[in-house]
């Protein structure tokens, strides 16, 4: 089954191999009897303002599922993947969630990305007993999670703000002009940001305001942040109106730093401006990059590491993934309150260190307790379900590369 | 000076397609929401040639305008076509349903990630106390020639001219021996061009991904509506207003309002003209 | 896969009173009105605020939802009536646009694009899961009939006439004395007060509600109703909401059966799967699957 190795090229070749793949998930089918089978569902946002990154989601969770169900499956159990797009909407990712809740029964739903689809599936999973799995970062998360059935892969925005305040003043920029994409993620990224910066001596120059994505054009976005030519910028945001909005930065002849989050800077930003990337400076929590389990996740889904950031949410979704089916394991019981009990069992400390799923089933089966440490983070959780701690990290773009300037750990 | 020449900029991008977005209007009398996901063809038939083929940039260009030009011809033959008779709702319907399959067709083959075209970005000159990038300047004037080269056509040489009749009354046009047929596709072949070209100019400035025309789809449609639809010379003044509207508030009021106080300005110039600013009303059926 | 048949035909009762909703202002009136979405969100939160932060019940948010969707049909209609097709299309797109923004930015009153939880529910607590599905199913299914019987009755009435008759050409009814504009005021803002019921009701289902909930997708998909049931016929919008809704919803399953393609493949190919359905559905039956009966005035027995 080539496309399972080489998935990035899944999309063109199974175009044109299309009759020789028709067969293939059947023959690659062990035999597992249906009726005690672990049924996952994944719900991302292939299409609409998520699309750079619901894909590399998926494509983890369905890796990951397949290279489990190949080495025997969970406690025997045949895991079945049902997946659907959330088209970053929620009112198309409610019927989405009720079809995998209520039509394929599955008893997680993971890989929700924008808040307002996490928070809009929420309602119907709990009411249905359906473990979460989400990397959203509003505030409001944890609130509506009353079950305890959920958890985020994503530190909540407060905690970038203070991280990327603490790192600017570090650089020595203590007069930052502030906009941001109008959503949940960087609202409260911006508040906390200001409050960072005006405790350690800085200041938030200009009124920080927000823009709506989507646009024609972000030129008078653009002149209103560099209106009196502030020292430095930061703008957290997305990548397709970073690309953008940066363009309209550079063309504008403004000369300060621009400071923004990991996630506007990947490498197909670096090769849509080029050069002109050269000198921008971000920070991120994850992934670690240079970290051994990061590194596998990239050689897993067919990548090099590069020393760069990528795959920022593929590879929490392969920590997902990862931490659900350990938790089955552990918990061996598809009750999702015992399997909430096992993620935390198999996460958090104590325990040996384990990166992969057969690594941990191993070392459960040898009795041991484990610690799962992520592609994406440590993976630690509070017990509202929330990431515990987060490594930060500042890079600066030099040469087209990210080079790593300091990590910091933050409280979330 | 610099709010003004920043919406000359926007309006740059955005007049060669609200011009064949009017252009089809005045000849199919619906309104072809598929524009949008036209100009997003554009960008990345122009992509194609420009990045994995190592074309320069002003040689793919022409590519994407052809690209968007077949694309429009292909969307006419299979969908519009054998619903001419059908009423404007019902081919405005049609037509969004044809931008969904451009959309993901274009997903379908070359995934959601971000691209852009070989294009290093510079520095700005500055003119006084007027900024202007070299890009931004080869947008506007590239722009300019294209709408200027279109007006020429349709004002001066016999198939314009017979555009111009078809659109002003096809009945009419079709009696004195106008072949309405080859003027449909002579005016197919122009819109698309121009909408292939819009999505182009909108690559130079905007990340280029299948869902881009969703960004672009309503300001062409506010400039060509406040315009007059039908109106090509009002397209362009449509888009100049439309610009500058949003750049003020940008700058005035709050940012998250722009797109906003944009319906509220072309609403109250409606409500003042309601046929646009230079339009008239249009013969329908 | 029971409680997830209620659960889309819920789903596809909300379409359903949308589309009756732009059936009375388009289909009838002849009023392109792009706003929909901006209605429903306005009912949606004009419920979700009565209920969560001033604390009434239900019943309290529904009408304040009908009221305010009223008011601001009169609203819109009264500023852009005069502005014929296209033209009111941009001016209730513009509308549309501008609800979503200030829900999006209003975050002291509709807590931004966090999201709005709803905890307030029109159905006694401590039923069982099926049972709530059910429950919301027959609420539902009441606010259809209500506006089906309410739509149809316009349609069938001698307001019904001059609705049509302004459709095909506003200056005969003008000339026969009709008041032109009172009517297209009534016919939009019943429309929009339709469409904000609608709202209050969903809001309440889904428990949570944000700026992405309305945006113009689910527009699209309340035309796509209509055009493909038949503008005019309110049987036939009945017939179309459910004909999208399941393709909207079956092509979920149809893609389940391509193999060999990743999530975001399978994504493309669904949606540009949807594209081809509606050009093919209306590429055959440009009139809609059920056209208006044409005339219905000579013939009475055939239409009703």
């Amino acid at each position: 089954m080539p496309s399972l190795k080489t998935p990035r090229l899944t999309r063109r070749h199974a175009l044109v191999l299309g009759a020789g793949a028709l067969a293939s998930p059947w023959v690659a089918r062990p035999g597992f009897a249906q009726t005690d089978a672990i049924r996952i569902g994944s719900l991302t946002p292939n299409t609409g303002g998520g699309s750079p990154f619901g894909p590399e989601i998926a494509e983890a969770h369905r890796l990951v599922v397949d290279l489990v169900n190949s080495q025997g499956g969970v406690n025997g159990r045949e895991i079945i993947l049902s997946q659907e797009n959330s088209e970053t909407n929620p009112e198309v990712a409610v019927r989405a969630a009720r079809k995998l809740i209520d039509a394929d029964r599955v008893m997680a739903i993971l890989g929700t990305w924008s808040s307002s689809v996490t928070l809009g599936v929420m309602p119907l999973c709990q009411e249905a007993n359906v473990i979460q799995m989400c990397t959203s970062s509003s505030e409001s998360i944890p609130a509506g999670d009353k079950k305890g059935l959920l958890f985020d892969f994503q530190a909540l925005n407060p905690a970038w703000g203070k991280a990327i305040a603490r790192l600017a003043l570090a650089r020595g920029f203590d007069q930052i002009a502030v906009m941001g994409i109008n959503n949940d993620f960087t609202t409260s990224m911006i508040g906390t940001f200001q409050q960072s910066l005006e405790a350690g001596g800085g200041k938030v120059v200009n009124e920080p305001f927000l823009y709506n994505p989507n646009q024609p054009s972000y030129r008078a976005e653009v002149e209103r942040l560099i209106a009196g030519n502030p020292p430095a910028v930061f703008i957290p945001s997305y990548v397709t109106d970073f690309t953008a909005v940066y363009r309209e930065i550079y063309r504008s002849g403004y000369a300060g730093q621009v400071i923004t989050i990991s996630l506007s800077t990947g490498p197909k930003f670096k090769e849509a401006v080029g050069d002109a990337a050269n000198g921008i400076l971000h920070g991120f929590p994850v992934p670690p990059v240079g970290k051994d389990a990061f590194d596998a996740y990239l050689r897993f889904v067919g990548l090099e590491p590069s020393g760069q950031v990528q795959r920022p949410f593929g590879s929490a979704g392969y920590d997902q993934i990862n931490t659900l089916l350990l938790g089955i394991a552990k918990a061996g019981s598809l009750d999702p309150f015992e399997v909430v009990k096992g993620v935390f069992a198999i996460a958090n400390d104590p325990g040996e260190r384990v990166t992969t799923y057969a690594e941990g089933v191993a070392k459960l089966a040898a009795g041991a307790e484990i610690n799962y440490d992520g592609a994406s983070s440590s993976v630690e959780f509070l017990p509202n379900g929330m990431l515990a701690s987060r490594d930060f990290e500042l890079y600066e773009i030099r040469d087209g590369k990210d080079v790593s300037l300091e990590r910091i750990t933050s409280e979330s | 000076m610099q709010t003004i020449l920043n919406a000359i900029s926007s309006a740059a991008i955005i007049a060669p397609a609200a011009v064949g977005f009017t252009l089809l209007f005045a000849l199919f009398r619906f309104a072809n929401f598929a524009v949008g996901a036209l100009m997003t063809l554009g960008a990345f038939a122009c992509w194609t040639l420009n990045v994995p083929l190592g074309l320069p940039l002003w040689l793919a260009a022409p590519g994407g305008m052809a690209g968007a030009a077949a694309g429009l011809w292909l969307a006419d033959r299979l969908a519009y076509a054998p619903l001419r008779a059908a009423g404007g709702a019902t081919l405005l319907l049609v037509s969004i349903a044809v931008a969904l399959v451009v959309e993901n067709a274009l997903r379908l083959g070359y995934g959601g990630q971000i691209k852009g075209f070989d294009l290093p970005l510079s520095r700005p000159w500055l003119l006084g106390p007027v900024r202007i990038a070299p890009e931004q300047l080869g947008v506007i004037l590239v722009s300019a020639g294209a709408v200027a080269g279109v007006m020429l056509w349709l004002g001066l040489s016999r198939w314009g001219r017979a555009v111009r009749a078809a659109a002003d009354d096809p009945g009419l046009a079709a009696v004195r021996g106008v072949p309405v047929g080859r003027v449909h596709a002579a005016g197919i072949a122009g819109a698309g061009a121009l909408v292939g070209l819009g999505g182009v100019l909108a690559g130079v400035d905007l990340a280029i991904e299948p869902g881009l025309g969703w960004a672009l789809i309503i300001p062409v449609l506010a400039a060509a509506i406040l315009g007059g639809i039908g109106s090509p010379m009002g397209a362009v003044l449509g888009a100049l207003l439309v610009g500058l509207a949003e750049e003020v508030t940008a700058l005035v009021m709050s940012p998250s309002y722009k797109a906003a106080v944009g319906f509220v300005v072309i609403v109250l110039a409606l409500l003042l003209r309601p046929h646009g600013l230079m339009g008239r009303e249009l013969v329908r059926k | 896969m029971t409680a997830y048949l209620v659960a889309i035909l819920t789903s596809a009762g909300f379409y359903v009173v949308l589309a009756l909703a732009l059936n009375l202002q388009w289909g009838l009136t002849g009023m392109l009105n792009f706003g929909l979405a901006g209605f429903y969100a306005l009912g949606a939160y004009a419920s979700a605020i009565t209920t969560e932060t001033a604390g009434l019940p239900f019943v309290a948010g529904f009408a304040m939802a009908v009221a305010v969707g009223a008011v601001a049909g009169l609203a819109v209609a009264g500023l852009s009536a005069r502005l014929v097709g296209d033209f009111l299309a941009i001016a209730t797109l513009g509308f549309a646009e501008i609800v979503r923004f200030l829900a999006l930015n209003e975050d002291w009153l509709t807590r931004g694009p966090r999201g709005f939880p709803i905890a307030t529910r029109p159905i006694p607590e401590g039923l069982s899961r099926e049972a709530t599905a059910w429950a919301y199913l027959g609420l539902v299914a009441a606010l259809v009939i209500v506006a089906y019987l309410i739509v149809e009755r316009i349609r069938t009435a001698p307001m019904g006439r001059v609705l049509r008759a302004i459709r095909e050409d506003e200056l005969v009814p003008a000339a026969l004395g009709k008041d032109v504009f009172r009517f297209k005021l009534q016919a939009f803002a019943l429309g929009a007060a339709l469409a904000a019921a609608a709202g209050s009701l969903y809001a309440h289902w889904v428990q949570s509600i944000s700026p992405d909930h309305f945006t113009t997708a689910l527009a699209i998909g309340v035309w796509m109703s209509l055009i493909v049931g038949g503008a005019g016929n309110n049987r036939g919008v009945l017939v179309g909401a459910t004909l999208v809704m399941v393709i909207l919803e079956g092509s979920r399953f149809l893609t389940g059966v391509v193999p060999g393609l990743d999530a975001e493949s399978l994504s493309a190919l669904r949606i540009a799967l949807i594209g081809v359905l509606i050009v093919v559905t209306v590429r055959f039956r440009p009139e809609g699957l059920l056209p208006e009966p044409r005339i219905r005035l000579e013939t009475p027995a055939k239409g009703a």
